[in-house]
């Protein structure tokens, strides 16, 4: 065992002795996690996406007996909005936030009881609140924007009687005493008309209520740049086996006493280090500066960060173990990164993809790993909410570690 | 004095049954305590035996002992008996000098005292003990030549192998290499040595085997190689041309008396000739006549650069 455990030990010294190597796997992961987070964490109705949003699945709960309560109702069925929103009405609030938490819906938007008694009184404020899914981007976004319009067309209506009473009262010396008692009846009737008082929205991401603080985007951005970046680290590490031959330190190797399984052993032990040592830096550094809390349950965070490196590793590994040289192995390795990303949802929250691309994103090591960390992160789950996720990535990474241990021997077979 | 190294009938063929045939069916001995160098030109099939005899490359047929362990069965056994210096500089760039013994000596089996002390040791021999803890990416060509060769001799093995270890490196830093070599040697330590330089095979070696298109053509110490050449000199003639058709005046000295054999390389010719001194004057003319002059002759006595040429009609450094 010490064989493996010493060039293990010294792979992982190369690695966190080189600077341009650290500035990948730790500077770079903590700088765009705190930019896109900074970035999409200041959003106030606006952004973008790379491919269209359209069918956004969101929950109605009217719990109002009243007209207007109906009429916001009615306006999510509209004809222009049909495209863009799904939405289905439920009657119990908190099953409807649970289909939220479990990603099933991207937010609720709930008309309490008496909204149309509170809309017609000028004494009560009206509230309608949106609850929306926090580890989505966009999609509450558009919710929150459309539930804004909607408010701001009930506002529209007082606001125009308003101003037809002003300008009656101004032009009372023209409209002559007949039409003298004009401006209070306008006023009067503008009172009793929807949107009497301004409709106040209250919008919440349940994460942040459950934590009892503002919606951090960073406790997304964090992991989600964590893995991100692992992944081209750990690919580097796997990739390394064939950089040694190639700068014939693996030949020399051999020429020692030093069986071929042992310097597998030491060289996979390496990258699960590096791995471990990487996520672990950033997690913890992502605790301390940006305040991201990683969930209630130390095993779990633990557990997820050895499955996601040991998948990531073996991955690695299979990759390292198919390539013809370090060159194509690279290459591959840079290409299915960055695919893994981006259907894993590193960049925009793979809740957000539509339901044909949801079972590729499931094929991914990034999405297992990022659904976990974030159930840890955002929803402060416990290691109940993340053991699913624990368990599928040390499947994969079993899957493609026994083929990776079994092609390598022949790989490097002379 | 005993065999350390027996090698027996050993072929290595490459992508069987149509591949290259490396090293074709080669047999030969190296004693305890001796220099022995594979000298031959690049391709000739050097490393592939070097490698098979590292158990680095299974061979196709035969096998050897090495240490009485047989590189077939007993890998394990040959890999603690040989320190292995590949041609290539194979130590981890990004770490010390100090390091990189560490870490190859524990490979070796070596740790805790014994460890530090032969990592002294071979720094030492190295000339590289006050730069031990600088980066090997910070040394010298030469300085990593010789921190490649430090690292073979970590575990203090029964035999040495050096491929082609002074190739792309300055005279001195190659001097001191050789020098090293020599030391080793004096000191009880058996050599296999690599080389397509004629001149360090002379210098290091006790014996020697001329290997080319995998088959070694002679073996023997020089003195016993150079006799195969009978009384032949080399003069070697750096001709300005004028013009003149090279190949044509090579085929006018073959036809000069006291002429064996003539080849050109890089422009130059190199003729084997009974005696320089009187084949010298007729071989001056012939080239004036062909229309072309000598700029520069060189007269060699006996060497195994004439064995080579005299084995198989083709200069060394071809």
């Amino acid at each position: 065992m010490k064989k493996p455990w010493f060039i293990a030990l010294n792979d992982t010294l190369m690695r966190f002795r080189d600077r341009n190597g650290l500035l990948l796997m730790l500077a770079a992961p903590l700088v765009l996690a705190a930019i896109t987070g900074a970035a999409f964490g200041g959003l106030t109705g606006s952004g973008s996406s790379a491919s269209p949003i359209t069918d956004i699945p969101v929950i109605l709960v009217n719990a109002d007996e009243g007209a207007f309560g109906q009429q916001v109702v009615d306006a999510f069925d509209a004809a222009e909005l049909a495209d863009l929103v799904e939405p289905v009405a439920m009657v119990d609030l908190d099953a409807a936030r649970r289909q939220v938490e479990e990603g099933a819906a991207r937010a609720v938007v709930y008309i309490p009881a008496g909204f149309s008694a509170a809309v017609a009184d000028p004494a009560n404020g009206a509230v309608l609140e949106v609850l929306t899914d926090p580890t989505s981007s966009f999609s509450p976004l558009i919710i929150r924007s459309i539930v804004e319009q909607i408010a701001a067309q009930f506002n529209t209506a007082i606001s125009g009687g308003q101003i037809a009473a002003d300008q009656a009262l101004a032009r009372q010396d023209v409209l002559g005493p007949a039409l003298a008692q004009l401006p209070q009846a306008i006023s009067a009737a503008v009172s009793a008309q929807p949107g009497g008082r301004r409709i106040e929205l209250h919008s919440r991401s349940l994460a942040a209520e459950e934590r009892g603080g503002d919606f951090n985007a960073l406790a997304f951005f964090a992991p989600s740049m964590a893995i991100l970046f692992l992944m081209f680290t750990i690919f580097e590490a796997a990739r390394s086996l064939l950089d040694e031959e190639r700068e014939w330190t693996l030949p020399r190797l051999l020429s020692t006493p030093t069986r071929f399984d042992q310097i597998l052993a030491g060289k996979i032990g390496g990258v699960l280090i590096t791995g471990v040592l990487q996520l672990s830096i950033l997690i913890l550094v992502s605790g301390l500066i940006f305040g991201v809390h990683w969930g209630s349950s130390w095993p779990g965070l633990a557990l997820m960060v050895l499955s996601t490196v040991l998948a990531a590793a073996s991955l690695g590994m299979f990759i390292t173990a198919m390539a013809r040289d370090a060159a194509q192995a690279g290459v591959i390795g840079s290409a299915v990164a960055l695919i893994f990303a981006i259907l894993g949802g590193n960049f925009i929250t793979a809740t957000a993809y539509p339901a044909w691309l949801q079972p590729l994103s499931k094929l991914t090591i990034n999405r297992w790993a990022l659904d976990g960390l974030t159930d840890l992160s955002l929803r402060q789950g416990g290691f109940g909410d993340v053991a699913l996720e624990i368990g599928v990535l040390f499947g994969m990474a079993a899957i493609f570690f026994f083929i990776a241990v079994w092609r390598l021997p022949r790989r490097f077979a002379h | 004095m005993t065999n350390i190294v027996q090698v027996r009938n050993l072929l290595k063929q490459y992508n069987p049954p149509s591949g290259v045939i490396a090293v074709k069916d080669i047999s030969f001995d190296i004693r305890r305590g001796e220099v022995f160098s594979l000298l031959g030109p690049n391709g000739a099939g050097k490393t592939s035996t070097i490698s098979m005899l590292s158990c680095l490359l299974a061979p196709s047929s035969g096998d050897a002992e090495v240490a009485g362990h047989s590189i077939t069965t007993a890998a394990p056994l040959v890999k603690q008996a040989i320190g292995v210096v590949p041609q290539e500089i194979a130590l981890y760039q990004t770490i010390s000098a100090a390091e990189n013994l560490i870490f190859w000596g524990r490979m070796y089996g070596l740790s805790g005292q014994r460890l530090q002390e032969r990592v002294a040791a071979t720094l030492a021999i190295a000339g590289l003990t006050d730069r031990a803890h600088d980066k090997v990416e910070s040394f010298s060509g030469g300085m990593k030549r010789r921190l490649n060769i430090a690292v073979g001799l970590l575990h203090q093995p029964q035999i040495l192998y050096l491929d082609e270890p002074t190739v792309g490196i300055d005279p001195q830093s190659r001097r001191r290499i050789l020098d090293t070599i020599k030391t080793l040697n004096e000191q009880g330590m058996t050599v296999l040595y690599t080389t397509h330089y004629m001149e360090e095979a002379e210098e290091l070696s006790d014996r020697i085997g001329i290997i080319d298109h995998g088959e070694l053509i002679a073996l023997g110490a020089l003195a016993e190689l150079t006799r195969l050449v009978g009384e032949s000199d080399l003069i070697d003639l750096d001709v300005e041309y004028n013009g003149a058709d090279q190949q044509a005046l090579a085929a006018g000295l073959q036809a000069q008396p006291g002429v064996q054999r003539v080849v050109v390389e890089d422009g130059r010719l190199l003729l084997a000739v009974d005696q320089a001194d009187t084949a010298l004057a007729d071989v001056v003319v012939a080239v004036a006549r062909a229309g072309a002059h000598v700029r520069q002759l060189e007269i060699r006595e006996p060497n195994l650069e004439a064995l080579f040429l005299h084995l198989t009609g083709r200069a060394l450094r071809d």
